[in-house]
């Protein structure tokens, strides 16, 4: 189960995985539909992702621009959701195979953490029986369980992890809480993390913590990560690519550094100047105006044209698709995408 | 936790004395002389007199109060005007009667509740749930006394049930605790202990009904909100089944507002308790206060209003106990829930 992600592990820290590598996960043309009180809605369409075992990708929009829908779909955790398309992994081809097989997977080879570490975790239950379920669902004798967990909250930095598993969440600090979460995820060795905005319930010193520390176990691990976030700030540290979504579509995906020093999609060159910076002497932050589509008021066309400041009147009915610069490795869904950085 | 105990056992000694403190204002205020009452109708007034000094009723009101209060500290409830024997004796002779059936009640409300809220709210939406949710009203919403009248009968040509009593007059059960079933399995006596369990089965029914329909509700309604929590997502995607989801992680939480509304629920089987006994000719201390009333008996009645009320009293701290033993956040004192 582990060789596959343990050989991709990249020698001496080296975060860039080999291109060669087959990847982990692979989502093609993934629709998200599901039924409202006001009828059949389009959460998300056309969704094309990729990643390879120890890559980290960044999965990045506002609230409501789908990508925690996409997340949760990936593991299909919501039977509401109705989902066309393709999920691979390692192979596999998750959409359709039965609920029993997918818990399989679930939790042994494809993991997640969510937002609120308090939310997440069941507020009845001891943290070690909690760390040890995934391994106890899989079989696993109870006290090899209970020592694969202490284990792993151990790696995670839980001081004296014996004792403390035997507490209870609401008797943790909300950083701990997310170490716990984190352990959870981590203690039946997945090949894929899905972090659904694992920091942003936290204060800014604890996500600088937990950020850190899921960078220096993804390494050990050879982990692939999808993190899923609005915080451009909290990419740039950890993500080797970024995909970019807006109501519900992907409009651009480059490698981290790429996407930073020269975005293509004018949402994206509005949302990096949104973002505070330390090394600029501007004393006002950029906002874009205007809100977010709604999924179910999508334009034909590109839907960030009502706000974008480059469009023109085709822009609102001919739909651009999400494709390659000329260096292949930076997408983008724009009729008119940026040419070069002008600053 | 010592300190949620403490509380909840201050609050309800409090409880208690405000009971005593009103039923003893009660006697005051309930126009006629204790002790003529007392001594009967054929008594003389040297009698009445005699009477009043012995039972202290000439002393100061602030006198007799702690009088009364010393005496219910000693068991003693009062003399019965219809019966001339101590209202405890009375009452705890008639108490396991009540026991049985309210005990009995109570454990079919919740191995039939518990789990069908479960089911329907698993399946939220679905038939069943849909199915459940009208049945629950229609089942909560018969009067008590009404569903007992209709199957006494429904069932009364057919014989297969009986439909009054506790006991057919042919068996007889040699007492050991004072509860019929109990003590026919304890001597032994089969037939005796099926003929009692027989006779069970109606009031029962009866008693349980609407606490089942509250049950399912409360039942439902907590573990949707549960099923709605994070936590769920999280136990799903460690690859947990959903049966594991329901009963592992779920129920447990919804268990909490489940226990005390079933907690709550003991003070309202008493006061069904009262009309069932009625409608089935059973001996208990509903019928008991019930025949009190009929016959004036105002010592019996209030000693009898006095008792009920400290069992409930005592139920819901019981039930305020074992939250600390469902819920580690009462037991570190983290989070307080009362019933």
């Amino acid at each position: 189960m582990m060789t596959e992600a343990r050989t991709a592990a990249l020698p001496s820290g080296e975060r860039s995985p080999a291109t060669e590598v087959a990847p982990i996960l692979e989502v093609r043309d993934l629709a998200i539909d599901t039924g409202t009180s006001r009828g059949p809605m389009r959460l998300v369409e056309n969704v094309n992702l990729s990643i390879r075992p120890g890559e980290r990708l960044a999965l990045v929009g506002e609230s409501g621009s789908g990508k925690s829908v996409t997340a949760r779909a990936i593991m299909q955790l919501d039977p509401s959701m109705r989902l066309t398309g393709s999920v691979r992994f390692a192979g596999t081809e998750l959409l359709g195979l039965p609920e029993r097989s997918l818990r399989s997977y679930r939790g042994s080879r494809l993991s997640m953490v969510f937002q609120d570490p308090l939310r997440s975790l069941n507020p009845t239950m001891t943290i070690g029986e909690q760390v040890a379920e995934p391994l106890r669902i899989r079989g696993v004798s109870r006290r090899e369980a209970w020592r694969r967990a202490q284990a792993t909250l151990d790696q995670l930095g839980v001081a004296n992890a014996g004792h403390r598993m035997r507490s209870y969440p609401f008797e943790f600090s909300g950083g701990m809480r997310q170490r716990v979460a984190l352990a959870i995820a981590l203690v039946a060795e997945p090949a894929l993390l899905i972090a659904d905005e694992p920091t942003t319930a936290l204060d800014t010193r604890v996500q600088d913590r937990v950020l850190k520390l899921m960078d220096t176990i993804a390494l050990e691990r050879g982990l692939a990560v999808i993190l899923i976030t609005h915080d451009l700030g909290v990419v740039a540290g950890f993500a080797d690519r970024v995909a970019v979504m807006y109501s519900g579509r992907l409009i651009e995906e480059a490698p981290v550094d790429d996407l930073y020093r020269a975005p293509k999609h004018p949402y994206t060159r509005g949302l990096l100047d949104a973002v505070p910076r330390l090394d600029t002497d501007a004393r006002t932050l950029a906002a874009m105006p205007g809100t977010p589509v709604s999924p179910d008021a999508r334009p034909p066309g590109c839907a960030f044209a009502d706000r974008c400041p480059v469009r023109v009147d085709d822009c609102l009915s001919v739909r651009p698709v999400l494709l390659p610069m000329a260096d292949a490795a930076h997408a983008v869904a724009c009729h008119f995408p940026i040419e070069r950085e002008s600053k | 936790m010592l300190r949620f105990v403490g509380r909840r056992a201050l609050f309800t000694l409090l409880s208690l004395f405000s009971l005593v403190t009103i039923v003893f204002m009660l006697i005051k205020i309930i126009p006629g002389d204790e002790a003529k009452v007392a001594a009967g109708d054929a008594a003389t007034p040297e009698m009445v007199e005699a009477t009043r000094v012995r039972l202290g009723l000439d002393q100061p009101v602030p006198v007799q109060f702690l009088a009364y209060i010393w005496r219910l500290l000693h068991g003693d409830l009062g003399t019965s005007t219809t019966t001339f024997q101590p209202i405890s004796t009375n009452l705890s002779a008639v108490l396991p009667f009540t026991l049985e059936l309210i005990a009995l009640a109570m454990m079919t409300t919740v191995i039939v509740a518990i789990p069908v809220g479960m089911l329907m709210a698993a399946n939220r939406g679905g038939p069943v749930d849909l199915f459940g949710r009208v049945l629950t009203v229609v089942m909560a919403g018969m009067p008590v006394f009404w569903v007992g009248f209709m199957l006494q009968l429904a069932l009364s040509s057919t014989h297969t049930l009986p439909i009054s009593g506790s006991l057919s007059v042919q068996y007889s059960v040699q007492q050991v605790t004072g509860f019929v079933t109990l003590d026919a399995l304890l001597t032994g006596n089969d037939s005796a202990f099926r003929d009692a369990l027989t006779h069970l089965v109606l009031p029962v029914l009866v008693l349980a009904t609407p606490q089942i329909a509250v049950i399912i509700r409360t039942m439902r309604t907590s573990l949707l909100g549960e099923l709605d929590e994070d936590y769920i997502l999280m136990a799903q995607s460690k690859g947990a089944s959903r049966s594991r989801i329901l009963i592992r992680h779920g129920f447990r939480n919804a268990a909490v507002p489940t226990v005390t509304m079933i907690g709550l629920q003991v003070g309202y089987m008493i006061g069904g308790a009262v009309i069932v006994e009625s409608v089935f000719a059973r001996p208990g201390v509903g019928a008991y206060l019930t025949s009190s009333v009929v016959q004036k008996d105002t010592f019996a009645v209030l000693g009898a209003v006095l008792f009920i009320g400290a069992v409930v009293l005592i139920t819901s701290f019981l039930v305020d106990m074992f939250q600390i033993v469902i819920d580690p956040r009462v037991r570190r004192g983290q989070l307080e829930v009362t019933a």
